[in-house]
This record gives structure tokens, sequence and C-alpha cells, in this order.
């Protein structure tokens, strides 16, 4: 009897067995299409809570103000009112370099291709997931987005590329997601070009030697003409032993918070490998 | 027992399910993590945690189920320590 039962049991086994190996093998060959499937299937279902979410978000943000003192937000506004004038500022310098950089270009004689078509896309999941540091945008198909297109978060701060496309909603990949990598250019005493390797959570690294001479607050920037910025040095730590220096970077925003973005279409990233 | 209804009910499950699938769209990764070990230890054969794996995969994944293949890890580790406890529950 208690053989018999072993026997049963252990059949069961081999049954449970050979059905996880098959699911495991379906999986590996045709993973690709079937998260992109469900994805489109779920969209429908997780689009709307996901803007129901970032609505109540809002919603309960105004509904604290109210139980914050007339004298708090009144600071509150003096301070965010100082912060945008000094941004404003900060954006007109950068709008004057850029026509500078671009009439220099064109007195070499290169042509700079008038192809960026920028579109504002609201962020309606952020990195919440690792090791996937994807964001999923309102935007698809139905507004001319296509696999390749540039991600900036405004101004100028340039933060992944569209890795997937669907009717209304895109899957931006981004150059923090672990492992990535990608051709950037850092300006010290000369600019230097490196490879970055994407840590996650906003984060890229880096390793130079030490006599590069760097400094806490340098920016990065994705080599070419548009001189979008990557992020800014965070933090360095020197290794006399190997005479090398690791370099820290960050977005210079978090990335957990960011509402919109700006979509380039019809730029492509040569860089993201 | 969950909120004194037999557990084996089967609307507590469906339930339960329903609060895993929204907490996947919803809710931070790590409480639907705490989620799926309660309610594995609470309810037999508990194959929830695998499509939990897969939504996740599906929702914020690319072109690999890394959170699938965790969860099949995850139920191997949790079914065994379920036997180990049951004994002392």
């Amino acid at each position: 009897m208690s053989y018999r039962q072993d026997s049963l049991k252990r059949s069961k086994n081999i049954k449970l067995g050979v059905i996880y190996l098959a699911i495991g093998v379906v999986f590996y060959f045709a993973s690709g299409f079937i998260l992109s499937s469900g994805f489109k299937f779920l969209s429908f279902v997780t689009v709307p809570l996901w803007k129901l979410e970032n609505n109540v978000k809002d919603g309960t943000g105004s509904f604290r103000s109210l139980f914050k003192s007339k004298i708090s937000l009144e600071e509150e506004n003096r301070r965010q009112t100082l912060e945008l004038e000094n941004l404003r500022i900060k954006l007109e310098s950068l709008s004057s370099v850029k026509k500078e950089n671009e009439d220099l270009m064109s007195e070499m004689g290169r042509v700079i291709p008038q192809t960026e078509d920028p579109i504002i896309a609201s962020v309606l999941s952020g990195p919440n997931i690792p090791p996937y540091g994807n964001l999923i945008i309102d935007v698809g198909r139905e507004q001319d987005i296509s696999v390749g297109d540039r991600v900036v978060y405004s101004p100028n701060v340039v933060i992944g590329e569209v890795s997937q496309v669907f009717a209304r909603v895109s899957r931006v990949k981004l150059y923090s997601t672990d492992g990535t990598q990608t051709d950037v250019m850092i300006l010290a005493d000369v600019p230097i070009h490196a490879v970055v390797k994407g840590y996650g959570g906003g984060n890229f690294f880096v390793e130079l030697p030490s006599s590069v001479a760097l400094s806490i607050g340098n920016e990065i920037f994705i080599p070419g003409s548009d001189n979008y910025i990557l992020g800014v040095i965070d933090n360095i730590d020197i290794d006399p032993i190997t005479s090398s220096q690791g370099v820290l970077i960050k977005y210079p925003m978090n990335i957990k918070n960011i509402r919109f973005v700006h979509v380039i279409r019809g730029s492509n990233d040569e860089y993201l490998e | 027992m969950l909120y004194g209804v037999p557990t084996m009910n089967i609307w507590n499950r469906i339930f339960c399910g329903a609060l895993l699938f929204f907490s996947a769209i919803l809710l931070p990764w790590w409480l639907g993590a705490i989620l799926i070990i309660y309610f594995f230890f609470e309810f037999n054969n508990y194959y929830e945690l695998f499509f939990f794996g897969l939504l996740l995969d599906i929702l914020y994944g690319s072109d690999r189920p890394i959170i699938f293949i965790i969860t099949i890890l995850l139920y191997i580790i949790l079914r065994y320590l379920k036997g180990y406890l049951r004994p002392y529950v």
C-alpha cells in the first residue's frame, strides 16, 4: 500500500515537473511575444487605473495644502516663484548658447537636420520595480511615436528612449537601467569620452583614471549637436592602489517623481548599447 | 482562517486574487510581495503567485520574464518552508 502511494506521488511529481519544464521552454522562446501581447490586453484596465491614480495623487496634494498655514503657503509660493525665475534665466541662456552653437556649425559647413518634433507625454507609471527601469507614457503609435525616439525631461535632460510602442501608450527604457551602457562626454579640464553603466534608480557609474580632474557637479553630456545632459557627478571615489576613480553620476532630478516628459519624435539615439 | 471565514472559501480566494491584481498595478512591489507570502501560507497550492510575477513582467518588464523566474524559485522555497513549519502551527 505504502509503495503504491509513493509511486503515485512520484508520478504526480514527474508530471508536474514536465509541465513546469514545458512552461519554462515556452516562456524562454516566446517571452517577448507573450509579454507584449499581455501588455496590449491588460492596458485596457491598467492605463485607466494609472491615470486615476495620478488624478487622485494630484487631488490629495491640493487637499493637503488645506491644512497648511497661510504663512507657510506664502513662503512656499515665494520660494517657488524665485526658483522659477532662476530657471527661466537659465533656459534663456541655454537657448542663446544653443543658437550660437548652431550658427557656428553652419559656418563650418555642417548642416543640422531639423528633425526634432517634441510632444509632451504624461508618465503613467515610473521605474518602480527592480531590476526594470522603464517608464510607461501615455503617447503611442497614434501620436507618431516610434521605437528609438529620445525622451527628455524638460528642458534638456535626456532620460531614455522609447523601447516599445503600442497604440496609445509606450514603454521608455531609461539609460539608468541596470546594465545599460551609454556613450557620454564628460566636461572636465578637457572633454572626455567615456561609457557609463546604468545602476538603476537614476544612477550611473564609470571608472576613469585618477589623473582625470573631475569635480562634483560636473555635467555629463550625450555626444552630438543637441548637448543634452545625461546627469551630474554626485560622488567621486579615488582608489590610490589602482590609480583609478569611481565616479557616481545621477540624474539632476528624482526620476521617480517626474510626471511629464518630452518625446522627440523622429530622433534616434545611436549611443545606447 | 481569514476574517473568521474558513480559508478554503473560494470567494475569499477570488477576493485575495483581485487584491493582488490591483496591488501589482497601484501599490509598491514589496507590498504585493508581502501579500503573496501571507496568502501562500493561508491557502493551499497558491499558484496565483506565478500570475503575480507574470503580471509584473508584463506591466513593467521588457522582453525577459525575470520576475516570473524569481517567483518560480520563491514558490519552491515557500513550499519547502510551509511543509517544514506546518507541524509547528
